[in-house]
């Protein structure tokens, strides 16, 4: 028996993560099959083009857009 | 809670069993258990520590002699890097709050290219150096399992979907629902609160408005949920919907009191500037190592102080001001300053178990100066505090005070007085300098030209 689950996670939480993870999972797959596809074309047609997922001025996002940069 | 040579474990550090921070004289440590040994090694060997601290997300840390150990199921002691500053989750501005969230999505993430996941996720595990959110919980992580829930969802969501989305779509002041509720904002208040329209956003519908009603349906329920399992991609899934809700959620400051202050001050371009000179000349007088400015609004002065090498807190009530000065410490880091909440007609109190698990404001303290700058009338008329108990308050929590006295003659208290009988007979030069000869010594006054306020430099008579 690990040690850390010392948090509850909570019964509902638990059934409700399961179930919002399998619809968001749904999304997700298809957000990357889209992107995949994008990249492949835009290989295919030489062009370098880094799309840039982070919209907001926070701190994470400057970080790693800095990230991205280097 | 200070025992026999000079240890006190922190009151925040009980609920882990992976181990717990504490202080030998005024050095912090964190012992590891031995019953987290297997996660502590594979967060070290597996490179997770490395990237986590060169990406600037957490602290970094040292090994300690375990000699240090306070009990004997310590398996390490480390030194972990130290933060000025404690600041909490009740105190920070809307994007303070949002990039805090943002900041423990990216570890997770982070944790999980590892091999490993967060098992807490506490707005409490992340603390500001300045505007630089920072992870200070060095056992939060577990090795994932295959098929494995996030333990930290339901967390996650109290202490950040819910305060954040109240503060984006009800009202910005109920971030402060944070200090009632010490493990975050309970999810079926939270959807009370929340706006119908929220209904139709399907992260909000699901993460909390559905959460909430799921959370109560089984709350008096024994269900077996050791067999719910989720795939790897639908856990990463999960997490980046959790990110990208974060990251819609919005608040600008508009409409709040003093978003416009410096904007509409009666003072002339000549006198602020005199007033910056001034100002900036008595903290240069005293040299600060730590700084408060109390009522800072967006942080004109605190930059002054930081200039000067001095670490700085800049408080103000108003979450627009704070979110101004927020934004403009991001935006240039230059004279870098640290921007919170505070009421300080009622300043943040002690809370948790035994009132010790979040410290008070007071007990923050002291700091070796104060910078209480057009603030004066505020507390004493608005507020009906007698001169005496202000500055009694001031000498509690600084050596050096800069202080501004607004005479009633200026327009800033005309504007106070407008709507209220004159009940403060003792408000002037006279019966302020009375008031703080009491507990301070006047070391400098000096009239600030072109305005009828006087600027005091004035040095505790105990010293803090």
């Amino acid at each position: 028996m690990p040690i850390i689950a010392y948090l509850d996670p909570g019964t509902g939480a638990m059934i409700i993560q399961a179930v919002i993870a399998g619809i968001v999972g749904v999304g997700f797959g298809i957000k990357l099959f889209w992107a995949n596809i994008k990249s492949f074309f835009l290989k295919l047609l030489g062009k370098k083009v880094k799309i840039c997922k982070q919209s907001c001025s926070c701190n994470n996002c400057k970080a790693s857009k800095n990230e991205d940069a280097e | 809670m200070k025992m026999p040579s000079e240890i006190s474990i922190v009151e925040s550090s009980f609920r882990d069993p992976s181990g717990f921070v504490f202080f030998k004289g005024d050095t912090l440590y964190r012992q590891v258990n031995k019953a987290y040994s297997k996660d502590y090694d594979h967060l070290m060997s597996s490179g997770l520590y490395d990237s986590l601290v060169t990406s600037g997300l957490m602290v970094s840390h040292q090994q300690a002699d375990i000699d240090l150990a306070i009990s004997d199921n310590a398996y390490k002691v480390i030194k972990p890097q130290q933060i000025n500053f404690i600041s909490y989750p009740y105190e920070w501005c809307f994007s303070q709050f949002k990039d805090a969230a943002l900041t423990t999505l990216a570890i997770q993430k982070k944790a999980f290219e590892f091999g490993m996941t967060l098992k807490d996720s506490s707005a409490y595990n992340i603390q500001f150096v300045n505007c630089k959110p920072l992870f200070i919980d060095t056992l939060s992580f577990e090795k994932y399992d295959e098929g494995q829930l996030w333990p930290a969802y339901k967390q996650f969501c109290q202490h950040f979907l819910a305060p954040l989305s109240l503060m984006s779509y009800t009202d910005i002041r109920l971030g402060l629902l944070m200090q009632e509720y010490i493990d975050g904002v309970p999810l079926d208040l939270a959807s009370k609160l929340l706006p119908t329209r929220t209904y139709l956003k399907f992260s909000i519908l699901s993460h909390i408005h559905i959460h909430a009603k799921t959370q109560k349906k089984y709350s008096d329920k024994q269900v077996n949920v050791k067999n719910r399992k989720i795939s790897s991609f639908n856990f990463r899934a999960l997490i980046e919907s959790l990110e990208s809700t974060v990251k819609k959620l919005k608040w600008s400051p508009t409409g709040t009191e003093w978003g416009d202050y410096y904007e509409a001050t009666n003072y002339s371009d000549e006198a602020m500037s005199e007033k910056e000179k001034l100002v900036l000349d008595f903290i240069r007088r005293v040299d600060p190592k730590t700084t408060w400015d109390l009522g800072a609004n967006t942080g004109l002065f605190s930059r002054l102080a930081s200039k000067t090498g001095s670490q700085t807190v800049s408080f103000d009530i108003d979450p627009a001001a704070v979110e101004k000065n927020y934004r403009q410490g991001i935006a240039n880091p230059q004279n870098p300053v640290l921007p919170l909440i505070l009421d300080l007609t009622n300043p943040s109190s002690g809370i948790g178990w035994n009132n010790n698990e979040r410290a008070s404001i007071i007990d923050r303290g002291p700091v070796d100066a104060v910078l209480a700058l057009a603030l004066i009338h505020h507390l004493a008329i608005s507020n009906n505090l007698p001169l005496e108990k202000i500055a009694a308050f001031l000498s509690s929590i600084c050596r050096y005070l800069i202080i501004e006295f607004v005479p009633k003659e200026d327009s800033q208290v005309q504007r106070l007085l407008a709507t209220r009988e004159d009940i403060f007979p003792n408000y002037t030069y006279p019966g302020f300098e009375a008031a703080f000869k009491q507990f301070f010594d006047i070391q400098h006054s000096v009239k600030i030209t072109d305005s009828n306020r006087t600027l005091y430099l004035m040095e505790g008579k105990v010293s803090g």
